[in-house]
């Protein structure tokens, strides 16, 4: 096998400095053409040269309407957020587009609970939708008629609207090959011929594709097939989710005959925290672990659980809270924190670096960590059981909880602030920020709450507030939120500006600009 | 339960429908008065029934709704069953009773003529004390368990039901209500499963530590605990004491809620618990093995739920056996047994492990092989020992209850004398007749004694066997009895057993010596020894009562003496009775065969007495466990080494002295302390968890949980070796799970986009086994955004106004939270109810007052919430502030006026 690394991408139309990270080894859908390879990702689409060069990605930045990339044909790719003509930059739709079929008169578009939209416009009508059957995965033309595979089984084009045809069960692939229609999904591939279906194999099918007289399926754990025999390939893929003319598309990469071609990047591009130390980047991911960004390459942390949820820098040390512990790094040794250790659980929250220790919320309290382990909580009376935010502000610990904000000192009773207090008008606290003695406590769906050192309060909105997302920078409040990065002059205004996704997960100012994280991925100095 | 004696024919003796009016037995009113001793009786005179208040006479009829004892002046204690009815009257022959409906005691206080209408005939009842129901007469003597119900009367106990009392943390004391009993039974054998769900409410603003005392019923042995902690029910483990405590007072000042069940003395076991929150509930789960009770018709399964100290209601209390529902109650007043029949079942029962072949036999003698006793005395003299010992100092209140029992047992024609030891013997007088006086001042004298000292035995003996002599020089017709009440434990003086037993041989003659085994004796071998008549180790009051009434007919049961019980070579057997077995009672026998041996027939000889038990053994759980709980018992008795014992009950899984339950928050407590698991309790069901994103982590239901948009975690139990366990969202997205072992499932985490509407929404996840399998499942959740709705309503009460709050399920929202396969076609109101627990969701309900304060209401059932805001009445118009909170997370505030 021939992996070959991603060189950090430097988009020549942007400013030099300003970086733009994600990571297209989720292959959802990829073409080769004598030109090179194109691959539909979760990243972006990713062009490749016929050696596995990447020459560019395009992402939200480009035009896509959204960076997740689902489905190629042609010029059109498939997004999370409706289809994208790269040539004319058209959009169609704003649901997922999972397939796109181009016959001779007309281009259909799978879409994920809107049913099957044409080029033309409008839908192309169900005989009787249900919100299953209006989930559609893929398409294919069968004896001149449209079928769709669809989360409700197969319809398929009769009489004016798409009908029930084959299997009920959620379809994931289609393909014909001659009169032969093949259907794959969960619970197996089948083939239909004049109305009488054939069983083919009993595999997880996500992909079709009829090729050089045969059909090739590409499941989930079998590998891909040969309908009819099994496919030893030089390189085994258990998992295979796409195929395409010579391209086999997996979470790890795509293969191109016997070579696999994959990023050494961000193993994802859903990205939940990010921390800074030096000229290092550390990025948490959703779940596929933490990565450093250093000397413009990435590298993977081993011995973190992958599921990273908060990011810290102290005492020398690394610090993760991750759903199954906390870690601290420190050289090449990392230390693992859970409940035997004295956490009130190991699902961490939130983490930040104090004096000598670390403040941690979990989702059963608060603890401050450093020669030994200190719980905070119900004996401070916090009641909240979840905190998901923690700062030290004027010498006292503030917790955001599900219950409210509470604000004291260990050893002593806790300060309650919460909806019925009248200070928050949500009492689910997500972030905190501080700036001069203005504190900005921000929540899950109440937007942002500005509070006076005498605890007086003003709503500054903002909706959706991200984990740890507010920051002030250059002397102004910022918030990741799942609606986008958000600045508040006066009011909040969104910046659009090097934000790869809708769902802002966290920003901070860097000696290279602003980094802003997203679950599309993340951009440094925009 | 309800029974009737069958009615004979009109114009002889019966009561009821004849011809629409009713007669009196016997034809005439009862000339001797009728008076109650304990409960509430009513009586009929005339035409309607009245309270049973002083004396009464003219009575044709009895009833009680609750229980009650009843005495005929000269005749009888009538002990009535709740809600028996009698029919009383009289004639030349004597009494005459028909027993209308329940079950009913009679225990004659001397000779005087009486019989009761049965089933078509007359049954003598002169001199007798028989326990009359469902058309039959049994003799008490030959039956003790079927006049249970009358020993609870005289003395109810607490036993199944446990009681929660509290401290502050300022050290306030109090207790804690208990709202909801819920037993589940499930049969094993001739034992039942039995698992008691205890919720208590802690209604205070206050954080609360716990003790919780439960006393078990005679002979269960505990098996389990688990206690609810952040909405999942821990299993407990065994752990020696020792290290137990320690564990647990080392983590109860953090933030993790461990509870240390201990035995604490008799069949009384303590749990404790901290913290239990203000305005919550506490959930705590008790496990044990009961075994069956011989009543009148069979064997029965009794659940014990009397509850006498405690509150007079319980919100909630339901009963099932084996998924069948038994009881359900709501606002259930405590104060009768559940007694289930259970018909016939089999006696012997067989385990195979690989530590041996356990074996469980119940072994009833050939009665008609053993020679009937002489007619006994009389009249019986008793001679009553109390060891006033420092040993027996906790069981003070139990020993009075002893005393008190064996004398309430005795006739008027009967007498008694009282002595009490330690190191010195105390005489009590001459031998008197066993008035209300008389036992007073026996009880009084008793009581002035401090228990102090050691025990010395012979010296014991030596002043019993005088006062034998005396009662025998009196009058040698006589029926002469010891009754001993103490710990049996000789520390003083003549300690060995078998000089003790010679002495007793000498000293009593041919007396009986009974005992009842009360206080924290170390060894009662010695009393083993001697006992010629009835031996106990009481523990309740209810307990003592039995013995008490056993005893009284010692003389009239066949008897089998020094029992020897061969079961085959390597067998280590334990009996259920020490001492001799009387007719009526059964011995169980537990053997623990060599692993690998075959249960070959089992003989028992007592004196020229032989029976060969045959071994037609059926396969059931729990047998090893009876065995070990024996085992343990008597490692205990006779000192043994400790760590033997505890080796026992962890190997076995039963509670001895030296070990105790633990729960402990998370299986990684158990992990960091050492503790293995053998309890774990899960369940094999996919989890989705932070389903309501508050507490990722904890186990949430498998129907539609709710939560908000956020990142909730997926668990799938499939086995390690599984080639994959992938699952597919319902936004189209595929994940792969990966094996933890610390969880021993499979997980992953998803998703889910802000944008996703409110509904129900299902994962389907697709687990490739080891060997290719492919099985498929799925799970659903929910999705809810909206904030609960509530209508308040406000009154006023003494001292402030009562706030009581209902949560509201809209139409829409139960059509936009229930799956679409339910709605279709279905009637919206009966689908509301059918899913209220889903669709009711509310978690959380706050005030604010006008002068800043805040308290939660409490949560009295679901979707209700109620509280009370202490304040003198409002001059003005006042708002008082309302936020709630559901599972999700979701809030609402509201407000509400307060008029004047």
């Amino acid at each position: 096998m021939k992996t070959w690394p991603l060189v950090l991408l430097l988009l020549p139309r942007l400013a030099a400095a300003a970086e733009v990270h994600t990571s297209i080894n989720d292959v959802r859908a990829c073409t080769v053409t004598p030109q090179g390879i194109t691959l539909a990702t979760s990243g972006g689409v990713a062009k490749l040269t016929k050696d596995g060069k990447v020459e560019k990605v395009l992402t939200a930045l480009d035009g896509l309407p959204d960076g997740r990339a689902l489905a190629l044909s042609g010029s059109w790719v498939g997004t999370e957020r409706g289809a994208y003509d790269l040539a004319s930059k058209r959009v169609v739709g704003a649901a997922p587009v999972r397939a796109i079929l181009e016959t001779s008169n007309e281009t259909y578009f799978a879409t994920w609970g809107k049913g099957v939209l044409k080029l033309s416009g409008g839908e192309v009508p169900f005989a009787s939708p249900t919100p299953l059957r209006l989930r559609v995965s893929s398409l294919a033309m069968h004896n001149g008629a449209l079928v769709a595979g669809t989360a409700g089984g197969t319809v398929k084009f009769t009489d004016g609207k798409l009908a029930p045809f084959g299997p009920t069960s959620a379809t994931f692939a289609l393909a014909t090959l001659g009169d032969r229609l093949y259907v794959g999904g969960l619970e197996g591939l089948v083939s239909i011929a004049n109305g009488v279906p054939r069983s083919e194999s009993d595999a997880d099918v996500r992909a079709l594709i009829a090729s050089n007289n045969e059909v090739l399926a590409a499941t989930f754990g079998a590998g891909v097939l040969r309908v009819g025999k099994t496919v030893t390939t030089a390189n085994a893929v258990p998992f295979a989710q796409a195929l395409g003319n010579g391209c086999i598309g997996t979470a790890e990469g795509v293969l191109v005959g016997a070579q696999r071609f994959a990023t050494g990047g961000l193993p994802s591009p859903d990205i939940a925290s990010i921390a800074l130390d030096g000229a290092k980047l550390y990025v948490g991911t959703f779940d596929r672990g933490l990565v450093v960004l250093e000397g413009g390459a990435f590298r993977r942390i081993e011995g973190v659980d992958k599921q990273i949820n908060a990011l810290a820098i102290g005492h020398g040390a690394v610090w993760a809270g991750t759903a199954r512990g906390l870690y601290r790094l420190k050289g090449s040794v990392v230390t693992r924190f859970a409940e035997a250790e004295g956490l009130p659980s190991a699902d961490v929250h939130a983490l930040v670096a104090l004096g000598d220790r670390v403040l941690v919320g979990t989702s059963k309290g608060a603890a401050l960590v450093g020669a030994n382990v200190e719980p905070l909580g119900k004996k401070q009376g916090v009641t909240g059981d979840a905190v998901w935010a923690v700062a030290e502000h004027a010498g006292e610990l503030w917790l955001g909880t599900n219950a409210g904000l509470f604000i004291g000192k260990p050893g002593k009773p806790f300060r309650r602030l919460s909806k019925l207090t009248g200070e928050l008008n949500d009492d689910w606290i997500t972030a905190l920020a501080f700036h001069g003695d203005r504190a900005f406590v921000g929540s899950y769906s109440g937007g942002v709450t500005e509070l006076t050192k005498t605890f007086a309060a003003t709503r500054l909105g903002g909706g959706y507030i991200n984990p740890d997302g507010l920051r002030v920078l250059d002397g102004k409040l910022h918030a990741a939120t799942m609606d986008g990065l958000l600045v508040h002059e006066g009011t909040f205004r969104r910046v659009d500006k090097g934000v790869l996704g809708a769902d802002v997960t966290a920003v901070m100012s860097s000696p290279k600009g602003m980094i802003v994280a997203t679950r599309r991925g993340l951009t440094i100095g925009f | 339960m309800n029974a009737r004696a069958i009615l004979v024919f009109c114009g002889f003796v019966a009561i009821s429908s004849c011809g629409g009016r009713t007669t009196v037995p016997g034809g005439h009113a009862l000339s001797r008065s009728v008076s109650v001793l304990e409960g509430d009786a009513e009586v009929r005179t005339g035409s309607a029934f009245s309270k049973l208040e002083g004396e009464k006479t003219g009575v044709v009829e009895l009833r009680t709704a609750t229980g009650a004892t009843v005495v005929i002046a000269g005749v009888a204690r009538v002990f009535l069953h709740a809600g028996a009815r009698v029919g009383l009257g009289e004639d030349d022959k004597g009494i005459r009773l028909v027993v209308e409906e329940g079950t009913v005691r009679y225990r004659a206080l001397g000779r005087a003529n009486a019989s009761v209408v049965i089933d078509g005939g007359v049954v003598d009842l002169t001199g007798r004390d028989v326990v009359i129901a469902h058309g039959k007469v049994v003799d008490t003597a030959t039956h003790p368990d079927a006049a249970s119900f009358s020993f609870a009367i005289a003395a109810p106990s607490a036993v199944g039901v446990g009681s929660m009392e509290t401290k502050t943390v300022t050290g306030e004391k109090g207790s804690l209500a208990l709202v909801a009993l819920n037993v589940e039974g499930k049969t094993a054998g001739d034992l039942v499963e039995t698992s008691v769900e205890h919720v208590f409410h802690n209604s205070t603003d206050a954080r609360l530590e716990g003790s919780f005392r439960f006393p078990l019923p005679k002979g269960a042995i505990l098996t389990g605990l688990a206690m609810d902690i952040d909405g999942k029910l821990m299993e407990g483990e065994l752990v020696e004491r020792d290290k137990a405590r320690k564990v647990y007072e080392a983590i109860v000042d953090s933030m993790r809620d461990p509870a240390l069940l201990e035995w604490e003395h008799g069949n009384t076991f303590k749990l404790r618990v901290f913290p239990i929150e203000p305005k919550s509930d506490k959930r705590v789960v008790l496990r044990f093995l009961a075994p069956l009770r011989d009543g009148a018709a069979g064997r029965e399964w009794v659940y014990s739920a009397r509850a006498p100290g405690m509150q007079s209601k319980l919100d909630k209390f339901s009963v099932r056996l084996d998924g069948k529902g038994i009881v359900d109650k709501k606002a259930w007043t405590p104060g009768e047994d559940v007694v289930v029949p259970m018909g016939t079942y089999s006696s012997a029962f067989v385990e195979t492990r690989k530590d041996g072949t356990f074996v469980a036999v119940r072994v009833t003698p050939d009665w008609s092989k053993v020679a009937a006793p002489p007619p006994p005395p009389a009249r019986r003299r008793v001679v009553l020992f109390v060891d006033t010992s420092r040993s027996v100092l906790e069981e003070r209140t139990l020993t009075a209850d002893a005393v008190r029992s064996v004398l309430d047992g005795l006739r008027p024609d009967d007498r008694f004398t009282v002595l009490t030891g330690d190191v010195d013997v105390r005489d009590g007088g001459a031998f008197v007749a066993p008035t209300a006086a008389s036992i007073k001042s026996a009880l009084d004298a008793i009581a002035a004694i401090e228990p102090d000292g050691a025990s010395d035995l012979g010296a014991a003996l030596g002043a019993v066997g005088k006062k034998l002599s005396a009662a025998r020089a009196e009058d040698a017709a006589d029926d002469l009895e010891l009754v001993y009440v103490g710990d049996g434990t000789p520390t003083w003086g003549v300690v060995e057993p078998e000089l003790l037993s010679k002495t007793a041989s000498e000293k009593l003659g041919n007396a009986l010596f009974h005992a009842a085994i009360v206080g924290k004796g170390g060894d009662d071998a010695a009393v083993r020894k001697m006992v010629t008549g009835r031996f106990a180790e009481p523990r309740t009051k209810e307990e003592v009562a039995r013995f008490a009434t056993a005893i009284a007919h010692a003389r009239e049961v066949k008897r089998l003496r020094e029992i020897e019980i061969d079961a085959g070579a390597g067998a280590v057997v334990h009996r259920s009775l020490a001492g001799n077995l009387f007719e009526g009672e059964s011995l169980e026998l537990y053997v623990r065969l060599p692993a690998g041996a075959a249960p070959k027939p089992i003989a028992l000889r007592a004196g020229s007495y032989f029976q060969t038990i045959p071994v037609a053994l059926e396969p059931a759980a729990h047998v090893a466990r009876r065995w070990a709980s024996q085992e343990v018992a008597a490692l205990e008795a006779k000192g043994a080494d400790k760590q033997a014992i505890i080796d026992t009950s962890l190997a076995f899984g039963v509670m001895s002295h030296h070990t105790s339950w633990l729960v402990l928050e998370s299986e990684q407590a158990y992990a960091q302390w050492d503790i293995a698991r053998k309890n774990k309790g899960e369940s094999g069901d996919i989890k989705i968890t932070g389903a309501d994103l508050q507490s990722v982590g904890a186990h949430s239901s498998m129907t539609p949980d709710h939560l908000q948009p956020g990142d909730p975690e997926l668990h799938i139990p499939a086995p390690a070796d599984a080639r994959s366990v992938v699952a597919v969202l319902p936004s189209g997205e595929s994940k792969i799970a990966e094996y933890e072992p610390a969880l021993g499932k499979w997980t992953l985490r998803f998703l889910v986009d802000k944008d996703v509407a409110d509904g129900t929404y299902d994962i389907q996840v697709r687990i490739v086994h080891a060997g290719g399998e492919v099985e498929l499942q799925k799970i659903s959740y929910h999705v809810d955004t909206t904030a609960p709705t509530f209508a308040v309503s406000i009154k006023r009460v003494e001292g402030g106004y009562e706030i009581k709050a209902v949560q509201l399920v809209t139409d829409e929202e139960a059509k936009r939270g229930l799956p679409a396969a339910e709605l279709a076609g279905a009637n919206l109101a009966t689908l509301k109810e059918k899913y209220a627990h889903i669709l009711t969701d509310s978690k959380r309900l706050e005030v604010a007052t006008p002068d800043g304060k805040t308290f939660a209401l409490d949560g009295v059932k679901l979707g209700t919430f109620r509280g009370v805001w202490k304040t003198p009445p409002v001059t003005s118009e006042v708002k008082l502030r309302f936020v709630a909170a559901d599972r999700a997370l979701n809030e609402r505030s509201f407000d509400v006026t307060v008029s004047p």
